[in-house]
């Protein structure tokens, strides 16, 4: 049941409102300028979760903005995937700031006012897509993203970072415009609408006119999604290592990456529909790429030496998980890969907190320096544990959850090979990650007299506490996200 | 849960996490208490069905007691309450923590009456476990510890692969018997999963692989735990599963058969704990009750003299700091009380009459005769031999007599000398009064273990092994050498993973799929931008170029004009006038 | 151990010793034979545990087999170097 509500509109608006203040305020009156990033979260978050209610008794808050064409429009629309999504978002958003306050001042960093601006408009990009009631509202605010992060990912404005940053910014900007703006015309064009709709907006006569068209369609959509970092055009998200580590955090966690995979998602459940896409065979499609990723790209993870990179390599493999289930197209499967949007994000954001806080603590950036580290970093280090427990997917952790269901998708969908590519995987993420773990804590360090002084942060610290906690929680009390993740299929 | 039953693993792992908190006297009490305590509630239990909750939409049962399971649950709670008396010098509470984890995990899979569960505290036995390992610290114990890891979660990822499958197919999660799925994927993962726990070979490499690499601790605690309650999940769901009967019995001559060419000391217990197992796995093949009972009873046993066995070569260790038999030797002469509890761990496990083995090894023996199987027997006996051979004649004389190395060691601290003390007198116990522990077993006991004809043919088989060995004992001489298992395949083929991964595959990813935005997009982008710029000064800036060469040089013409002089001017301002008035006439 | 001492190091008490574990084993292999003749009803799976001294044949035999086997095995095919896997 629609109604219409303002809420949308201030959630998306207010980090861009404290993105202004944050401008205004520059670096004299630092501790103000932080207050208001911190504000931007909390209330950004409260105006989401004050939906939640909402949501679960079955309305769906809608807010119009303007329309330029008939089925054209930009406007808002809360259901319980975007909310899934953007609470998650906005939450992670609030560690991720007292962390950037922890690392950016130990780091004594530069142009901090423009870091935390881009922030927090980054965010208001976030939630704009999280809440597009249709595909050019999402197409707006998915490419607002891709320049918002722009100076975040370059703000080392060193050589390397420059590089970088063109990077990231020609793969995502290229995609979108060469491929997904095609395939919004090309949708616009057969269907006469760009709204989303539970269960797909192409009827079946569509579907049999021009079967081979729309599939060019999903895969223009599938590949011009590139922050879901699918094979072979994830190449942006190892580039984009050079930014700093909370940036990466953002990148990985909290908004762009997700941002693809739940754009992905919105396409095969709400624009094509599970009936069209086994209809096409697009879900082939999907599984294919995916499943390719997710091998390809752990193996590529065990021969990084460098932390970040090796982390990127794994988000690059662990998104297809997501990609995945989703396109198994079962109940089982679907809710395994929304679920996995969260339960990724938590892991996956603790273990670049951890990265973050070896590097301020330690200034090391490789693996194979990092022996005996367990000792200087002990907090760092036992939640680098408890959140690679999660993404290898041991049991009591809220990865487990996720693996768990997408894998009774992929027998639910008699397939053994796909079940095969989830193990596999599993195991070498096993490897990879517990290298790092292995060599952290039953290594010989090597001696240097600089290690006296190496102790832990407390604001770098406490964020990745209690991420590596909420993995934990998350796994034991699963039904909190798989209550509002549930409601999704219908 | 309700509160009239207390599970006795979550007593020993949260007990454990409690450990580090505590300090000197009461956290040794403690140490203590936590596997009393365990065992004291095991020996209470009631048979039922306890714990049961709720995840996923599924029951979990966690306290499935029944004769099978608490059989099980009291050696392993007394293992534990050993192993702990064994482990009370230790300073490092990690190794406890984790070790109190593992064994309460084990307890666990013992009472689960549900894939779930179990899954979760197989996963949790196997990181523990693996810890133990690791926590020695040495760069060998590091890098076995790894493996051993990775390839137990490998066998988890299959008994998970195994169950969901199951559950795909019949939509429940209990965990029975499964001899109505038999033949089928799932029933061949999680049986795969099992027999990796077990260490079957070609699964098993990695238990002598880590086994001797463990601290001196840890390894008593992983001979008890990991192959025991593998062989209980087997006895429970695959009872009766015809291949096992080969298995097993191949897996006994292949145990004695490694050791022979074994140089370290705890690796040989190792192989012959392979060689055990494989008495219990084919008595789980066999089937009938008498074999379900012997392959039982000899997990029993079996835990407690390979605990000995391995307290004894740990003592040796923790004294001398050696490992390998060809360095050892003349130890009789200042460790007297280790070699005696030592050989009576022997003698268990080579079934000398009066001790243990000869009451259980023989049960599954008898069960193989009884099942007209001759070959079987052949090969078990045959192991048997051999077990006499290595544990109780080569790796004594190798330890304790043989050459003397010179060394003098004292006897290692009491607490271990309390623990072998304990673990041999439950040996000779048992062997004396075999009833106390057929009482327990899950079917009704009709064997006679003690008839003449089968205590002499023991001693005469037992005795001219014994004469085998001395004849060829030139033969037997330990070798620095190692030799290679089934780990070679994973070990090699992991290094030429990396190789891989690190060479040929990054160079795609980075040379060449990295670079797609360079050559889809930057070049060509660059290079139309770069076509425009020499059009812009080729064709635009030459034209502009141009026109102002024109007009500079039309300039320059028409500077003449300007010449100075008035005839001039007043000629050309005539010739104007003409002109425009032509002009005006003819466009009249 | 004093006692073990004594009679391992000295020559005279070692030569006692093997004297007596001779006699044991013939002892053993006797009994094995006749002993079954004079008490029968034990049971036997299998015709060839009949055959007299059966256990001690056989363990001499399982002896000396796998250590043969186990020897040659190694030799041709599974022993190396200690540190073959460090690389």
């Amino acid at each position: 049941m629609v109604t219409p509500s303002v809420i949308p509109l201030l959630a998306v608006l207010v980090s861009s409102l404290g993105a202004i203040l944050i401008a205004c305020t520059g670096e004299r009156r630092a501790n103000l300028r932080e207050f208001w990033s911190e504000g931007a979260g909390v209330a950004m978050f409260a105006l989401v979760a004050s939906m939640i209610p909402e949501v679960l008794a079955g309305r769906t808050p809608e807010y119009v903005l303007f329309r330029i064409l008939p089925g054209i429009e930009l406007a808002f629309r809360v259901d319980a995937f975007g909310l899934l999504f953007a609470s998650g978002a906005s939450l992670l958003w609030i560690l991720t700031s007292f962390y950037s306050i922890g690392y950016m001042r130990s780091l004594k960093e530069h142009a901090q006012t423009r870091y935390f601006s881009c922030f927090a408009l980054a965010l208001s990009a976030t939630i704009g897509v999280a809440f597009a009631a249709n595909l050019f509202t999402l197409f707006l605010f998915y490419e607002a993203l891709t320049l918002v992060t722009y100076p975040l990912v370059g703000h080392k404005e060193t050589v390397e970072a420059k590089a970088g940053a063109r990077k990231y910014v020609i793969y995502l900007l290229g995609a979108a415009k060469v491929f997904l703006l095609a395939a919004i015309i090309l949708t616009y064009n057969v269907t006469g609408t760009l709204e989303f709709r539970n269960g797909g907006i192409l009827s079946d006569a569509q579907l049999t006119r021009q079967p081979t068209l729309l599939l060019i369609v999903f895969a223009l959509f599938l590949f011009g999604f590139a922050k879901n970092a699918l094979m072979p055009l994830h190449s942006w998200l190892p580039a984009a290592m050079v930014a700093p580590t909370p940036v990466s955090a953002l990148l990985h966690a909290v908004a762009v990456v997700k941002t693809g995979v739940f754009s992905t998602l919105r396409v095969f459940l709400f624009v094509f529909g599970r009936h069209a896409m086994r209809e096409l065979g697009a879900d082939q499609l999907a599984l294919v790429a995916a499943s390719v990723t997710i091998l390809v790209g752990s193996l590529l993870a065990l021969g990084q030496d460098n932390l970040k990179a090796r982390l990127a390599f794994s988000t690059v493999s662990q998104l297809s998980y997501i990609i995945l289930g989703a396109a198994l197209l079962n109940s089982s499967g679907v809710l395994g890969g929304i679920a996995h949007i969260t339960y990724h994000a938590v892991s996956k954001i603790t273990l670049f907190f951890c990265a973050g806080s070896i590097y301020v603590s330690t200034h090391k950036t490789e693996i194979s320096q990092m022996s005996g580290l367990a000792k200087r970093l002990p907090w760092t280090m036992a939640a680098f544990s408890l959140s690679s427990l999660s993404v290898v997917g041991i049991p009591l952790t809220s990865g487990f959850v996720s693996k768990w269901y997408v894998a009774v998708g992929a027998v639910d969908h008699q397939s053994l090979v796909l079940l095969g590519v989830l193990l596999v995987s599993s195991l070498i993420s096993a490897a990879y990650l517990g290298q790092i773990l292995y060599k952290a804590y039953f290594e010989i360090e090597e001696e240097s007299p600089a290690h006296a002084e190496v102790r832990e942060i407390p604001w770098i610290v406490a964020p990745l506490a209690i991420s590596a906690a909420a993995s934990l929680l998350l796994g034991l009390y699963p039904g909190l996200v798989l209550g509002l993740a549930g409601r999704i299929m219908p | 849960m309700t509160l009239e039953w207390v599970h006795p693993g979550l007593l020993l792992i949260l007990g454990g996490c409690l450990l580090p908190l505590l300090k000197g006297r009461v956290k040794r009490a403690a140490m203590l208490i936590l596997p009393a305590a365990a065992l004291i509630d095991c020996l209470l239990m009631k048979p039922g069905t306890h714990g049961v909750t709720s995840f996923l939409g599924q029951d979990l049962v966690f306290g499935r007691v029944d004769r099978l399971s608490l059989v099980f649950s009291y050696v392993f709670s007394l293992m534990a309450l050993v192993g702990m008396i064994f482990a009370l010098h230790v300073k490092d509470d990690s190794q406890h923590v984790a070790a109190l984890t593992y064994m309460g995990s084990a307890l666990g899979v013992t009472f689960a009456g549900d894939f779930l569960s179990l899954y979760v505290f197989w996963e949790l036995m196997a990181i523990s476990s693996a810890l133990l390992v690791l926590l020695r610290r040495e760069p060998s114990a590091v890098a076995a510890g790894f493996r051993y890891l990775l390839v137990h979660i490998f066998g988890g990822l299959l008994l998970l692969a195994g169950i969901v499958l199951h559950w795909s197919h019949t939509r429940s999660l209990g965990f029975g018997d499964m001899g109505a799925s038999s033949g089928g994927v799932a029933w061949a993962m999680i049986l795969a999963a099992f027999l990796l726990n077990a260490a079957v070979p070609p699964l098993g490499a990695w238990l002598p692989d880590a086994y001797p690499e463990a601290t001196v601790t840890g390894a008593v605690f992983m001979t008890a735990f990991t192959t025991k309650s593998a062989v209980y999940v087997l006895i429970r769901g695959y009872a009766g599963t015809e291949f096992l009967v080969w298995l097993g019995a191949a897996m006994a001559v292949y145990g004695v058969v490694y050791a022979v060419l074994e140089n370290d000391a705890r690796r040989l217990l190792a192989y012959h704990i392979i060689s055990q197992v494989g008495y219990m796995v084919c008595g789980v093949g066999i089937g009938t009750a008498l074999a379900t009972n012997g392959a039982t009873a000899h997990a029993f046993a079996h835990i407690l003299y390979k605990a000995l066995l391995f307290m004894g070569a740990g003592a040796v260790l923790q004294t001398t700091g050696l490992r390998k038999l060809s360095e050892m030797g003349g130890l009789y002469k200042t460790m007297p009380v280790t070699l005696c509890l030592y050989m009576i761990g022997a003698f268990a496990i080579s079934a000398v009459p009066l001790f243990s083995g000869f009451v259980t090894k023989s049960m599954v023996v008898s069960a193989a005769g009884e099942a007209h199987r001759p070959l079987i027997f052949l090969m078990l006996t045959l192991a048997s031999a051999g077990t006499f051979l290595h544990t109780g004649l080569k790796l004594p004389y190798y330890m304790f007599f043989g050459k003397d190395s010179g060394r003098r060691a004292q006897e290692p601290p009491r607490n271990m000398l309390v623990a072998m003390g304990l673990a041999a007198a439950a040996c000779v116990l048992i062997g004396v009064f075999p009833g106390l522990l057929y009482q327990y077993l899950p079917n009704r006991v009709e064997f006679v273990p003690y008839t003449l004809r089968h205590v002499t043919s023991t001693m005469g088989m037992l005795g001219f092994t014994a004469l085998g060995f001395f004849l060829l004992l030139k033969h037997l001489d330990p070798q620095p050498t190692i030799s290679l298992d089934t780990d070679w395949f994973y070990r090699r083929g992991s290094a030429g993973l990396v190789t891989l991964v690190r060479g040929p595959l990054a160079r795609l990813e980075f040379d060449y799929v990295g670079q797609i935005y360079e050559f889809v997009i930057r070049r060509p982008v660059l290079g139309v931008a770069n076509l425009l710029r020499k059009l812009d000064s080729l064709v635009v800036d030459a034209a502009i170029v141009g026109m102002g060469r024109s007009t500079q040089s039309l300039g320059h013409a028409l500077r003449t004009v300007v010449s100075g002089n008035a005839q001039h001017y007043g000629l050309m301002m005539a010739a104007g006038i003409l002109a425009l008035l032509a002009l005006a006439v003819f466009v009249q | 151990m004093n006692f073990l001492a004594r009679h391992l190091e000295d020559p005279v008490r070692f030569a006692r010793i093997k004297r007596w574990s001779y006699t044991g084993l013939a002892a053993v292999a006797l009994a094995e034979i006749v002993l079954p003749r004079i008490f029968p009803g034990g049971e036997f799976h299998f015709p060839f545990e009949d055959f007299p001294a059966w256990g001690s044949l056989y363990g001499l035999v399982s002896c000396v087999a796998i250590i043969v086997v186990s020897k040659l095995i190694g030799k041709l095919w599974l022993t190396r170097r200690e540190d073959y896997y460090d690389s």
